[in-house]
C-alpha cells in the first residue's frame, strides 16, 4: 500500500465529504435580525441580567438568582449575597417547569382550553352555591400566599388542609406534644460534633436539604472548632444521607423509637431530665429495646456517651418516622435533643416555618363533602396510599386544580387553572429561620397563565363570590380588606409594607421593598418560639418489629415525592447511590438478591398483602437489611408531561391504609410485602455498574485523628496516601514525562473537590447540563450506556458492617497537563491551551473516539446522534455554548464561556488578570455546589484559594501514578474508622506514586 | 459524482471504507435536512443538522456555513447619509451612536426602531432632500416627488407605528432586517473587545476594518469573508496588539491564536 501522509488523507476525505455536501445547498438560508422596537433600559443583547428571586424546588423556597439572556431565564444560580452557598438540583432544574413542552397553555374547563374570565367565572359560580363547604387541599405554603389562602377560606367559611405525602405532619404532632409548638423545629448542625439521624435524609429530601448541606460542610470542617463531626445513622437502610455516616446502626424496621427512648434514658442517667421526661421513661427498658432493634448495647452506650459530652444534634424524620409509630419516634428524638441540652443551640423550636401542616388523616377528613375542592401543587391520587383520595375527588361537586398540567385521577369536569412557574410570578417564602425570600418574575409569562394568588384574588372579587364576604356572620372572621388588591403583586407589596411598618425600621417602605427585590429577600426576626415543655407526655409504646419483609418507601433524591418527575434533567441524572435513571427501583440486600436469584440486571415483583403488585428494577445494596425492601417514590405517573408519564411504577399502590396512631399520617413504612423475581431483562436504566474500587486508591480517605492532628501546612498529599502503582524502575525519574511541560504564562486553571463534604446531591450535574446545553438522551440511549452528562457521580462502598464509608466522587474532565486524549487525536481537535484547559473544538472533531478510549478518567462523551431539544426546551439553551452534532466528542470545558466572559469584562475595565474572588466560584458546578466542596481558580497564582487548597495535606490527583498531571485535585474523605490499606494491612502506605503494590493490575500501560 | 470519487480512491489506493465514510456522512447530511421530528417526541434526534428543522430556534442546530449574501433589506437604510463625511453630504455620525451595544456587549446588534425615531420623529419625509421619493428634475433643477413606492422614512414611520412628532414607537413588530454578517453558531465574536479603546484612545480595531467603508454605501454588504483564516490573519498580525501589549505582545498573540478564543 503506497504511503499516505496525514495531509493527503484529509485531502481525500475532505473532497469526498464536500462532494456529498455539494449535492445539497451548503449555504444556510439568510437569517433575520429582529431588533427591539423599544429596547428595555436594563437589557443589552449579549449581556445576562440577574434577578434575585425564589425557586420552588421544594416547599422551602430558597433564594436564587435567575440568569436572563434576551428576556429568557436560562440558568439558576446561587444567591451568594443571601442565604445559601449553592442551589439544590431541583431548584436549578426549576427552569424546566417554565419551559415544560407540554404544560397547559391556558385554563381548561371540561378538558377544553378557555379564557381566564370564563374559568374564574365558573369557579366563582360553583363556590356561590354553598360557600361554606369550599375545601382546600394543598402543599405547604408560607408567606403572603398562605395568608391569602387563609383569608379566602375563612371569608367563605370553608376549610383548608395542607398536606404533603412525605411531609412533616408527624414531626409537627411530636413538637406539639413535646413543646406545645405548632411548627416543626429547625436544625442547625454547623456547631455539632455529634450528628445522629433516625432515618432522616436531611442532606437531600428531608426538610431543607440545601441549607443542611451548608451546615454539613461547616460541621465537617475543623476550621471552626478543631473537630470533625461524627455522624451516626440509625435506620434500617443506608439512605443517601446515611451513606455519609461514620457509623450505621442498622435497626429492625419499626424499632427505631425504642432505640431513641433507650438513648434518652442513657443520656438522662448522666444529665438528668425533667419530671415529665422521667415519668415518660418509666417503662423504658434500655437493654430490651436495644435487643429488639438488633443493636449491641455497648454501641448505644458509646453513642450516648458522646451525646453527653459533645455538642450534638439529633434528626428525626425520613423513612423511619413514616411508620405506624412515627410520632413515638419523632417525639423521642425531640426529647433526646431536650435531654442532651440542644434546645436553642442546634435545635430551634418552631423554627421551620412551613405554614400549617396537616396529616393525611386530617386532610382526608377535611375535604369530605366539598362542594368546591381546590387542589394546589399536589398530585393527590398519585400520592395517596393505593390512590385512596380518588374517592374524595369523585365526590366533590367541583374540583379546581392549580397545576401546570392535570394530575392523574381527576374527575373529567375538573377545572385546571395553570399558575405558570415560580420564575414568572410574584411571591414570597421562608427558606429558613431569620430570612424571608421575595420572589419576583424573572421573565414574562410564556403562556396564558396566572399565579395562584392572582387567581384567588380574581375569585374573591368575582361578583358571585364577593357578596359572601359582605356578611360577617357567614365566615369565621371578617374578610381581609387586602383582598381588594388589584393583583397579587399589590397584595404582596402591601403585606411587605405592613410588615415593614411593624418592624419600626427607619427607611421608607418603598425603599425597603426595592432593596428586598434587589437582594432577594430580607432578614427577619430569628428568635425561635419559646420552649414550653409539656407537663405530661404520652407513654411510649412497646417497640415491635415488622413481621416479614418490611416495605420502606423513600423519596427520590431529585424527584422528591414525584412532583419533579416532569423535569427531564432530574430524570436523566442517575440517582447517586443506585445509578438508576428514568424509572423505579427497589433496594435489596445481597442475601435477599441471592435468595431470589436477582441481580442489578433483573427486575423484582413486589406484592402487597392486598394483592397489589409493581415491578421495579433491582439495586443490590450493601446498605440494606435482609428483612426489608426499599422502593423509591417519584415515578409511575399515569398523567403528566412526556417526561413524567409512563416511566417506572408507583409504589404508593402497595401501601395499605395504616396510619400513624397519633398524627394520623400515612404509614409509608411497614407494609409487609412479598418479593419475587421479575422479568429477565432489566427494563430500567442503571448507569454506574460498579460500586467498588477494588482496592485502587481512586477515592481516598484519611483517618480523622490524623486529620485533626495534622497542621494545614503539612506536605501536600500526606493525608491522601494511595496505594502507589509503580513506575517501571528502569526508567529514571527525570524521564517519566513523555511530553514537554506545557506553558502556562498567566493561568493554569484548576479545581479542588472535597470528597468529605461532597454529599452526592447531583446539583453540580444539573447545573452543568443547564449551563452547557448537555443533551437529554432518554432511557433508550442510557441502556446503551450513552449517558451524556459531563460530570458523573461515582459512589464507592468502601466500608463493611456498621461503617458504610460510601465515597461520593464527582468526576469530570481532569484537564491534564499531560493529557492522554490529546496525543491520540488525529486532527488536533483536542489540545492543551495556554490557560491549562484541555480544549475540545467540536467542529474540528471527526469522531474517531480515540480520545475517549485513551482517557483514563472516562470523562468524554460521544454524540451518537444529533440530539435535539423539543420545542420550548430549546428556549432554555445557553447561547454562549454550541450544541453538538452527531459524530462529535464532548466533555467538560471548565465552563470556558464563563472564563471568556470574565476575561472580557475585566479587560474592558483595564484588568488583565481575572481576580481570584471572581474565579473561585466561576464554573456552573462550583457555583451550584450547596456544600461549597468545589473551588475553582488559577493554580499559577500561589495566593489563590484553590492553590492553597491543593497544596494541603488531603489533596491528591486521581490516578496520579499515570502522571497525567490533572488540573482537578480531590481532597481525601475523612473517616472515623482507621482506613486499612488492603496491600499493607496498615493505615499508612508509602509515598504515592512510588509504593509497592506490584500485584496490582489496573494499570500496565506506563512507558 | 460518486463514481468519480471512487475512481479517485482506487487510484490513490486508499482504503475505500475511509473515503466512503466521508461520502456517507455527506449524503446523510442532505437526507436529514428534510427530516422533521415529531412535536411530541421527548428525545428528538437527527443524524445531522445543517439546517434547523422547522420551528426550531437556530441555536439548537449547528449552523455550519456562512449565510447567503443578502441582496435587499426591508428598508433602505442609507449609511452614507448618516456616517458619511460632511463634505460628501453626510453627517459623520459615529457607528456606535446607533450600534451602541457594540461598545459593551459581544453583540453589536441593530438599533431599536425607537433609536431611529428619536431623530426621525422631527424629520418630515416630504421636505427632506434625502428622501428617495424626491428626485431632482434634471432639466429644471427643482425637487419633484416621485410618487411610486414608499420611501425609507415613510416605511420607518410605519414600522414605528407613530405619527410624525409623536415621541414613542408603538408598533408591536420589529423591522425584519436581513442578516448580512452571519457567523457560524459555534463561533464567539465579541464586538466590545475589538473596538474598546487602546493606549492611543482610539478603537483597537476600527469598524471599517471588518465591515468596510460603510460611510460610502447605503445598504450594508459583506466585505470580508468571515472565514477562520481571515480572522486569524488579524489575530496574528494586527498592529494594535504591539501598540497595547508592548513586551507582552507575543504572549497576547499566542492567546489570540488559541482556538478557545473564538470557538465555543
Amino acid at each position: 500500500m503506497p504511503k499516505m501522509n496525514r495531509r493527503d488523507f484529509f485531502r481525500v476525505v475532505g473532497v469526498s465529504g464536500t462532494a456529498g455536501l455539494v449535492a445539497c445547498d451548503p449555504k444556510s438560508p439568510a437569517e433575520q435580525i429582529y431588533p427591539y422596537v423599544v429596547q428595555p433600559e436594563e437589557l443589552t443583547p449579549g449581556i445576562p441580567t440577574y434577578y434575585a428571586t425564589v425557586a420552588d424546588g421544594c416547599s422551602k423556597g430558597c433564594s436564587v438568582l435567575a440568569k436572563v439572556r434576551e428576556g429568557r431565564v436560562i440558568h439558576i444560580e446561587a444567591n451568594g449575597a443571601h442565604a445559601n452557598a449553592g442551589v439544590c438540583a431541583a431548584c436549578t432544574a426549576s427552569i424546566q417547569e417554565t419551559y415544560d413542552p407540554d404544560r397547559a397553555q391556558s385554563p381548561m374547563v371540561d378538558g377544553e382550553a378557555t379564557t381566564w374570565e370564563i374559568a374564574i367565572g365558573k369557579v366563582a359560580a360553583a363556590i356561590a352555591v354553598n360557600p361554606s363547604s369550599t375545601r382546600w387541599l394543598g402543599r405547604y405554603r408560607s408567606g403572603s400566599l398562605q395568608s391569602l389562602i387563609q383569608s379566602l377560606m375563612a371569608g367563605l367559611g370553608g376549610q383548608a388542609a395542607h398536606w404533603e405525602p412525605h411531609g412533616h405532619a408527624v414531626l409537627t404532632k411530636a413538637a406539639n406534644l413535646a413543646w406545645n409548638s405548632d411548627a416543626p423545629p429547625s436544625y442547625d448542625m454547623s456547631q455539632a460534633e455529634v450528628i445522629v439521624s433516625f432515618g432522616a435524609d436531611f442532606l437531600h429530601t428531608w426538610s431543607s436539604g440545601a441549607n443542611h448541606c451548608a451546615d454539613w460542610a461547616l460541621a465537617r470542617s475543623k476550621k471552626d472548632h478543631g473537630h470533625i463531626a461524627h455522624f451516626t445513622a440509625i435506620s434500617p437502610r443506608v439512605s443517601l444521607t446515611a451513606a455519609k455516616s461514620d457509623t450505621w446502626l442498622s435497626t429492625r424496621p419499626g424499632t427505631e423509637a425504642g432505640v431513641a427512648q433507650a438513648l434518652i434514658q442513657l443520656v438522662a442517667d448522666e444529665k438528668g431530665a425533667s419530671e415529665a421526661i422521667q415519668s415518660y421513661l418509666a417503662g423504658v427498658d434500655v437493654a430490651a429495646n436495644a435487643q429488639a432493634a438488633g443493636i449491641p448495647l455497648e454501641k448505644l452506650k458509646a453513642l450516648a456517651h458522646s451525646i453527653i459530652h459533645q455538642p450534638s444534634v439529633i434528626f428525626p424524620g425520613g423513612v423511619s418516622t413514616y411508620g405506624a409509630d412515627g410520632t413515638d419516634l419523632a417525639l423521642a428524638t425531640l426529647l433526646l435533643n431536650e435531654v442532651a441540652g440542644n434546645l436553642g443551640k442546634s435545635v430551634h423550636v418552631g423554627g421551620n416555618v412551613l405554614g400549617p401542616v396537616h396529616s393525611y388523616g386530617q386532610a382526608e377528613a377535611g375535604i369530605k363533602g366539598a362542594s368546591v375542592l381546590f387542589i394546589d401543587g399536589l398530585n393527590p391520587v398519585f400520592s395517596s396510599p393505593s390512590g385512596a383520595l380518588k374517592t374524595a375527588m369523585d365526590s366533590a361537586g367541583q374540583v379546581v386544580v392549580f397545576a401546570n398540567s392535570m394530575p392523574e385521577g381527576m374527575p373529567s369536569n375538573a377545572i385546571l387553572l395553570p399558575p405558570g412557574s415560580a420564575l414568572e410570578n410574584w411571591g414570597d417564602g421562608h427558606p429558613r429561620m431569620g430570612f424571608m425570600g421575595l420572589q419576583q418574575p424573572a421573565m414574562q409569562k410564556r403562556l396564558d397563565t396566572q399565579s395562584v394568588g392572582d387567581s384567588l384574588l380574581a375569585i374573591a372579587k368575582h361578583p358571585a363570590v364577593a357578596g359572601v364576604f359582605a356578611s360577617p356572620e357567614e365566615g369565621e372572621e371578617q374578610a381581609d380588606n387586602r383582598m381588594e388588591a388589584a393583583d397579587f403583586h399589590a397584595y404582596l407589596k402591601n403585606a411587605w409594607g405592613v410588615a415593614h411598618a411593624a418592624s419600626g425600621a427607619m427607611n421608607s417602605a418603598e425603599k425597603a421593598w426595592v432593596s428586598a427585590l434587589q437582594a432577594g429577600g430580607k432578614a427577619i426576626d430569628a428568635t425561635g418560639a419559646e420552649v414550653l415543655s409539656a407537663e405530661t407526655l404520652p407513654a411510649p409504646k412497646s417497640t415491635q418489629a415488622i413481621e416479614g419483609t418490611a416495605l420502606l418507601l423513600f423519596s427520590h433524591q431529585n424527584l422528591l415525592d414525584g412532583r419533579h418527575a416532569n423535569k427531564a434533567w432530574l430524570q436523566e441524572i442517575p440517582e447517586t447511590l443506585s445509578g438508576y435513571t428514568w424509572g423505579t427501583w427497589a433496594e435489596v440486600s445481597e442475601a435477599t438478591a441471592d435468595r431470589l436469584g436477582v441481580s442489578n440486571k433483573s427486575t423484582l415483583t413486589i406484592t402487597s398483602k392486598s394483592g397489589a403488585s409493581i415491578e421495579a428494577g433491582v439495586s443490590v445494596s450493601p446498605g440494606m437489611r435482609d428483612d426489608a425492601v426499599a422502593v423509591v417514590v417519584g415515578n409511575g405517573h399515569k398523567e403528566g408531561n412526556r417526561y413524567a408519564k409512563g416511566f417506572g411504577s408507583n409504589p404508593a399502590t402497595l401501601v395499605n391504609g395504616t396510619r400513624d396512631a397519633q398524627s394520623g399520617d400515612v404509614a409509608w413504612l411497614g407494609s409487609s410485602v412479598t418479593l419475587a423475581k421479575g422479568g429477565e431483562k432489566n427494563f430500567m436504566v442503571k448507569q454506574n455498574g460498579h460500586n467498588n474500587q477494588d482496592g485502587r486508591p481512586i477515592a481516598r480517605a484519611a483517618w480523622v485523628k490524623d486529620v485533626e492532628s495534622t497542621p494545614d501546612n503539612a506536605p501536600t498529599g500526606s493525608l491522601a496516601k494511595g496505594l502507589g502503582i509503580p513506575m517501571d524502575p528502569r526508567i529514571p525519574k527525570d524521564s517519566y514525562d513523555m511530553y514537554p511541560e506545557p506553558e502556562h504564562p498567566t493561568y493554569r486553571f484548576g479545581m479542588s473537590i472535597d470528597l468529605d463534604t461532597c454529599t452526592g446531591c447531583t446539583s453540580c450535574q444539573v447545573a452543568c447540563a443547564s449551563e452547557n446545553n448537555v443533551p437529554i438522551v432518554g432511557p433508550t440511549q442510557h441502556r446503551k450506556h450513552r449517558y451524556m452528562g459531563w460530570i458523573r457521580m461515582d459512589a464507592f462502598w468502601e466500608g463493611e458492617g456498621d461503617n458504610p464509608d460510601v465515597r461520593f466522587m464527582p468526576v469530570m474532565c481532569q484537564h491534564c497537563s499531560h493529557a492522554p486524549c490529546e496525543g491520540v487525536c488525529p486532527v488536533l481537535a483536542t489540545y492543551h491551551n495556554l490557560d491549562g484547559l484541555n480544549a475540545m473544538i467540536y467542529n474540528r472533531c471527526v469522531g474517531t473516539r480515540y480520545c475517549a478510549n485513551n482517557c483514563p478518567y472516562s470523562a468524554r462523551r460521544f454524540n451518537y446522534h444529533t440530539f435535539r431539544w423539543p420545542e420550548a426546551y430549546n428556549l432554555m439553551l445557553n447561547p454562549d455554548v454550541s450544541t453538538r452534532e452527531m459524530g462529535v466528542m464532548e466533555k467538560c470545558s471548565f465552563c470556558v464561556q464563563r472564563i471568556r466572559y470574565a476575561k472580557a469584562t475585566h479587560r474592558a475595565d483595564g484588568v488583565e488578570v481575572v481576580p481570584d474572588t471572581v474565579l473561585e466560584n466561576l464554573p456552573a458546578c462550583v457555583s451550584a455546589c450547596p456544600t461549597g466542596s468545589m473551588t475553582f481558580g488559577n493554580l499559577k497564582d500561589p495566593a489563590s484559594n484553590v492553590s492553597k487548597i491543593v497544596a494541603g495535606p488531603r489533596a491528591y490527583a486521581m490516578l496520579d501514578s499515570l502522571n497525567t498531571k490533572p488540573g482537578v485535585r480531590y481532597l481525601s474523605k475523612v473517616v472515623h474508622t482507621e482506613p486499612v490499606d488492603p496491600h499493607h494491612g496498615g493505615g499508612h502506605s508509602e509515598e504515592s506514586g512510588e509504593g509497592h503494590g506490584d500485584d496490582h493490575t489496573s494499570n500496565e500501560n506506563h512507558h | 459524482m460518486h463514481s468519480i470519487i471512487l475512481v479517485f480512491a482506487k487510484k490513490h489506493a486508499v482504503k475505500n471504507k475511509l473515503l466512503l465514510s466521508g461520502l456517507v456522512i455527506g449524503t446523510f447530511a442532505c437526507v436529514s435536512d428534510t427530516e422533521p421530528y415529531s412535536a411530541d417526541d421527548p428525545f428528538p434526534q437527527g443524524l445531522h443538522s445543517l439546517a434547523p428543522p422547522p420551528g426550531v430556534d437556530h441555536v439548537t442546530a449547528g449552523h455550519t456555513t456562512l449565510g447567503e449574501v443578502v441582496e435587499s433589506q426591508p428598508l433602505e437604510f442609507n449609511h452614507a447619509i448618516h456616517a458619511g463625511k460632511v463634505d460628501d453630504g453626510g453627517m459623520e455620525m459615529d457607528c456606535t451612536y446607533c450600534h451602541s451595544n457594540a461598545r459593551r456587549s459581544a453583540s453589536a446588534g441593530v438599533p431599536a426602531t425607537q433609536v431611529c425615531w428619536n431623530c426621525h420623529k422631527s424629520i418630515d419625509a416630504s421636505v427632506s432632500m434625502n428622501d428617495d421619493r424626491n428626485v431632482e428634475n434634471e432639466e429644471t433643477g427643482a425637487v419633484e416627488r416621485n410618487a411610486s413606492g414608499k420611501g425609507a422614512l415613510e416605511k420607518l414611520a410605519e414600522y414605528c407605528g407613530a405619527a410624525m412628532g409623536m415621541p414613542t414607537c408603538t408598533s408591536p413588530d420589529p423591522i425584519p432586517w436581513n442578516r448580512v454578517h452571519d457567523l457560524p453558531d459555534f463561533v464567539h465574536f465579541n464586538h466590545s473587545m475589538h473596538i474598546r479603546p487602546g493606549a492611543d484612545g482610539e478603537p483597537r480595531v476600527e469598524c471599517a476594518e471588518c465591515h468596510g467603508a460603510m460611510e460610502e454605501r447605503t445598504v450594508a454588504e459583506r466585505e470580508s469573508s468571515l472565514l477562520m483564516g481571515w480572522c486569524l490573519d488579524c489575530h496574528k498580525e494586527h498592529p494594535s496588539v504591539d501598540e497595547n501589549y508592548g513586551t507582552k505582545s507575543e504572549l497576547r498573540r499566542a492567546e489570540l491564536k488559541d482556538c478557545y478564543t473564538c470557538h465555543k
